[in-house]
């Protein structure tokens, strides 16, 4: 077998593994060890690809910022810092049609300031907007639905994992990569506030809380004093400026800004009283969980892409599409819909993975900028978050309303999928567009 | 070509941790691989079929001893300062600063005490699997570039300065703090006065910008270092039949002499290129040179005590190092061996 | 054979509270170098190369617990349609599946084993002399540990899976 067949061989393997419900980091690590016995013809050098990938690979300050930042994220979530910033959204943003709605999307952008974890921004809001709209009369598909949609707004607004998790394999700036996720984020969540407010418009029967009766109950909710908009706006502006203003005016690495934020949402928690030594420790302990599964999750697909490499793959790939001749927007297009079509099976995660290492050698010899192919491939493997069977967003908002019966995971994915072509759309506009990412850059 | 005599192919993977906008890394690629090839094309016996694996795809930095040691590739470029503790030796134009400004002296020095010193390869062999084909550097002489103008050495106190590995040493008698970051790091570092300086040369001042936020160059010439090695795991080395072992081990000795050539090029047009560029060069006296000398400590000595413990004749490996130098006429403003 | 288990998830999750602790103290180390080079000017050494030995640290002293605890990423939704129409079945592959995972880390193990005495024997450090040095061999302590950990408890995980296996009824 040439490295060619064997590297080919390798990505059904794992697809049709993974498929099959193999944990992925066992499906990579094990595929990509009998690859490389196979390619080496030693026993030796696939048990120390994965042993190296093990320990060498993850020896990097870098790293340090997953844990750091996964902890800032459950401890803002434990602050109910999410609930504040949805009465602040609210107390603006209600007389609009559909205002619920999109203060729903405002306070998820606002809260993706402070978060790096998508799924923190779909528990939070799970609690806090989708009982308050179906109160006042919004339809529970349309509710989830936007919940959903703008959680994914979490991991594209800075700070981001995922940002940082790209970074990491192309050694691009995790600044500059931070700074390519404002505009788009931005972008995002004003076309789902005009979709909203067209939904609201057009559609009031699909949306609900539109009729006079639930509009006047709307506008005797949420008023808010003065200093209410103070209090509950101070500890955010005071984490974005920590984390985001330390990362941007030099003061941190984005690791230190990680640990900088985790002390500052700690000491938040801590004046707010949201927070005793049990809950305390529980975070920890999900935070240990989280961490070691993305990180994990990293060092299983270090050794698939070293597999990669040694296979010759990549570049063999490169060659045949630079000969096939279908330019940059058909090898983007290809991209997309693959990343698409993992994302009805796989997280963001392992999407990006997976695939970067697999398209960055064929995108190289292009001339792109390595930021803005960032930005597409989150927002491209983001929208596998929405989709069926494994959308993780959707699943998360399913457990958290675990006790209501009246809201399937059907209404979930379904009340989902309008956000999901909006996405779409946005990541399209973002291709053909680059300086949307870049301007700021 | 079209006789009729087979030519035996023979797969060879090559890897570095740094991708070929690194100057050793394109020196590599575009003389090292295609002169083997010329060379071995003449005999025509064999031909090579290089699967290229640069830019950390199959080991990142401080990554490539042991993707060599274990097989995972066959030949590969080590940037050595990322292994004190497993190869010393090659820290030697490291821990004597101030001696020479010779990148390619420097490395053929190192070389020629491999020879002279067969305990080295011989170590290299047992603990590590490999076989060292030649050492090389891209670092003609590392300066400081500071955000202000420095006219005395006292000014340092107080200042923080990057740098990595060994060479934050070289500030640590001046009083100034060394913040430990990689290259890439350094404009940022510097213009967000999370540092005042960094430690780097002409050549890399140029390509990272540093002119904008450190316009001063103090230049001290604290030296030439070499830090990288071409070295290919030992069963591959017994794999590849003699002919080609030979091409590869000449070729690589060709490289070193090539890089160096190219390194003094770019260090030339750098140095103008940073003043053109709005760059100020501030060159020191040599009492300042002096004074810079024996305010360091004398790491050649502890490093020779090193290898001395690890059973290298480390005091007559210096000894040998300097009276090269010596012998060579090179500008040394301290004699390390001579403490 | 249930109180072994017992025992074992005692270790697991001790494990876990372990890096769980040190992912406390990196927060604050790493507050205290902050503070330490804005206040005092001074950077404090070593930081940079305890981060980076930390990271392996903590994943193998937390695996085992995430693993347990079912956190370890896997795409089910078909693997549940199966346990549902056919449960021998998907019992069957559950095990498979396991297996595979104490096969993986014990791939993992092969290399750990070895890293770890060549380190201990050859006394391999972070950083470098005269600045901040930290030997490594400890880190691959962990390693070989975490591994050895993470591949039993997908052994337990494999004996549930068995007993479910056992239980159930067959189908075709
Ligand atoms: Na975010
Ligand atoms: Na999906």
């Amino acid at each position: 077998m040439t490295g060619f067949e064997i590297g080919i061989f390798s990505i059904f393997a794992i697809l049709i593994l993974i498929y099959s419900g193999l944990y992925v980091p066992v499906a990579l690590g094990l595929v990509s060890f009998v690859s490389v016995w196979l390619l080496r013809g030693s026993l030796e050098a696939p048990i120390y690809l994965v042993t190296l990938a093990a320990s060498n690979s993850l020896e990097d300050y870098i790293f340090g910022v997953i844990p750091l930042f996964v902890l800032m994220g459950l401890l803002v979530s434990q602050c109910e810092l999410g609930r504040d910033i949805y009465e602040v959204a609210n107390h603006l943003l209600k007389k609009l049609k559909g205002g619920l709605g999109v203060a729903t999307v405002a306070a998820n952008a606002a809260f993706a300031a402070i978060t790096g974890v998508s799924i923190a921004s779909a528990a939070v809001f799970t609690r806090v907007s989708v009982p308050e709209m179906i109160r006042f009369g919004y339809k529970p598909r349309f509710a989830v639905g936007v919940v959903a949609g703008s959680s994914v707004l979490g991991m594209l607004i800075p700070p981001s994992v995922m940002l940082i998790i790209y970074a990491l394999i192309t050694e691009q700036s995790v600044a500059d990569l931070f700074t390519a996720g404002i505009m788009p984020g931005i972008l995002l969540s004003l076309c789902y506030a005009v979709a909203i407010i067209s939904m609201a418009t057009f559609f009031p029967e699909y949306v609900g809380g539109q009729d006079e009766a639930s509009k006047l109950a709307q506008e005797k909710y949420s008023n808010l004093t003065t200093s209410d908009l103070i209090n509950k706006t101070t500890p955010i502006l005071v984490l974005i400026l920590l984390v985001l203003g330390g990362i941007y005016g030099g003061f941190f690495t984005p690791t230190e800004a990680g640990a900088v934020g985790a002390i500052g949402a700690l000491l938040v928690a801590i004046i707010k009283r949201k927070l005793n030594r049990k809950a305390f420790w529980s975070v920890l302990v999900e935070t240990g969980h989280i961490a070691a599964s993305i990180l994990m999750l990293i060092v299983a697909a270090t050794m698939y892409s070293r597999m990669l490499a040694l296979s010759g793959l990549p570049s063999d790939l490169g060659e045949w599409i630079s000969q096939a001749d279908i330019g940059l927007y058909g090898i983007l297009t290809i991209y997309v819909l693959i990343l698409i079509l993992m994302g009805t099976i796989l997280d963001t995660t392992s999407i990006i993975l997976i695939m970067v290492p697999l398209f960055l050698p064929v995108m190289e010899p292009y001339g792109i900028s390595l930021v803005w192919f960032g930005i597409i491939t989150i927002v491209g493997a983001e929208i596998g978050l929405l989709t069926p069977p494994l959308g993780i967003a959707c699943y998360v908002i399913k457990t958290t309303l675990s006790d209501d019966d009246r809201i399937t995971l059907f209404d979930i994915f379904a009340g989902a999928f309008p956000f999901a072509i909006i996405m779409l759309l946005v990541l399209i506009l973002l291709i053909v567009f680059p300086s949307i990412s870049l301007f700021l850059v | 070509s079209g006789n009729a005599k087979a030519t035996e192919i023979i797969p060879l993977t090559v890897i570095d941790a740094y991708a070929p906008t690194a100057l050793w890394v394109r020196v590599f690629m575009n003389y090292y691989l295609p002169e083997v090839d010329r060379r071995l094309a003449e005999k025509g016996n064999y031909e090579i079929d290089w699967n290229r694996a640069f830019g950390g795809t199959v080991a990142k930095t401080g990554g490539v001893l042991e993707a060599l040691q274990y097989g995972l590739a066959d030949i590969g470029i080590i940037t050595s300062p990322y292994h004190p503790d497993k190869i010393p030796f090659f820290n030697i134009s490291y821990v004597t600063p101030l001696v020479t400004k010779d990148i390619g002296l420097a490395a053929r020095t190192v070389d020629e005490l491999i020879q002279r010193y067969p305990q080295i390869s011989n170590q290299a062999v047992e603990d590590y699997n490999q076989v060292f084909l030649t050492t090389a550097g891209v670092i003609d002489t590392y300066q400081v570039f500071m955000n202000q103008s420095i006219d005395s050495l006292d000014q340092f106190r107080g200042t923080k300065i990057c740098g990595v590995g060994l060479n934050l040493r070289y500030v640590q008698g001046l009083g100034a703090a060394g913040v430990p970051a990689g290259l890439g790091d350094y404009y940022n570092n510097i213009s967000t006065g999370l540092t005042e300086g960094t430690l780097a040369w002409a050549e890399s001042a140029v390509a990272y910008k540093l002119y904008e936020v450190a316009p001063y160059m103090i230049d001290i010439g604290l030296g030439a270092v070499t830090s990288k090695i071409i070295s290919m795991n030992k069963k591959s080395f017994d794999r590849v039949p003699e002919e080609v072992r030979t091409v590869l081990q000449e070729v690589a000795t060709d490289y070193r002499d090539e890089l160096a050539n190219e390194t003094d090029r770019r260090a030339e047009r750098s140095r103008h290129e940073f003043e053109e560029f709005g760059g100020t060069i501030i060159t020191l006296s040599d009492e300042q040179r002096v004074e810079w000398a024996n305010s360091l400590p004398n790491m050649a000595k502890e490093w020779a005590t090193d290898l001395e413990e690890r059973g290298l004749p480390g005091n007559q490996i210096l000894r040998d190092y300097m009276d090269i130098m010596r012998s060579e006429g090179q500008p040394i403003v301290r004699n390390w061996d001579q403490e | 054979m249930t109180s072994i288990i017992n025992y074992f998830t005692k270790l697991v999750t001790g494990l876990n509270t372990i890096g769980t602790t040190w992912i406390f103290f990196l927060m604050i180390l790493i507050n205290i170098d902050v503070l330490s080079r804005y206040l005092f000017n001074f950077p404090i050494q070593g930081v940079t190369e305890i981060v980076e030995l930390s990271i392996v640290g903590i994943v193998f002293l937390q695996i085992s617990d995430a693993v347990r605890s079912g956190r370890l990423t896997r795409s089910d939704g078909v693997y549940k349609q199966i346990l549902k129409r056919w449960p021998k079945f998907g019992y069957f592959l559950g095990i498979i599946f396991d297996l595979a995972g104490t096969l993986f880390f014990v791939s993992i193990l092969l290399g750990a084993i070895p890293r770890f005495i060549e380190a201990y024997e050859r006394n391999y450090f972070a950083g470098n002399e005269g600045l901040f040095v930290i030997p490594v061999w400890p880190i691959r302590l962990i390693l070989v540990i975490g591994s050895i950990v993470v591949a039993l408890q997908f052994i337990i995980l494999a004996f549930k899976n068995f007993k479910l296996f056992i239980s159930s009824k067959g189908t075709t």
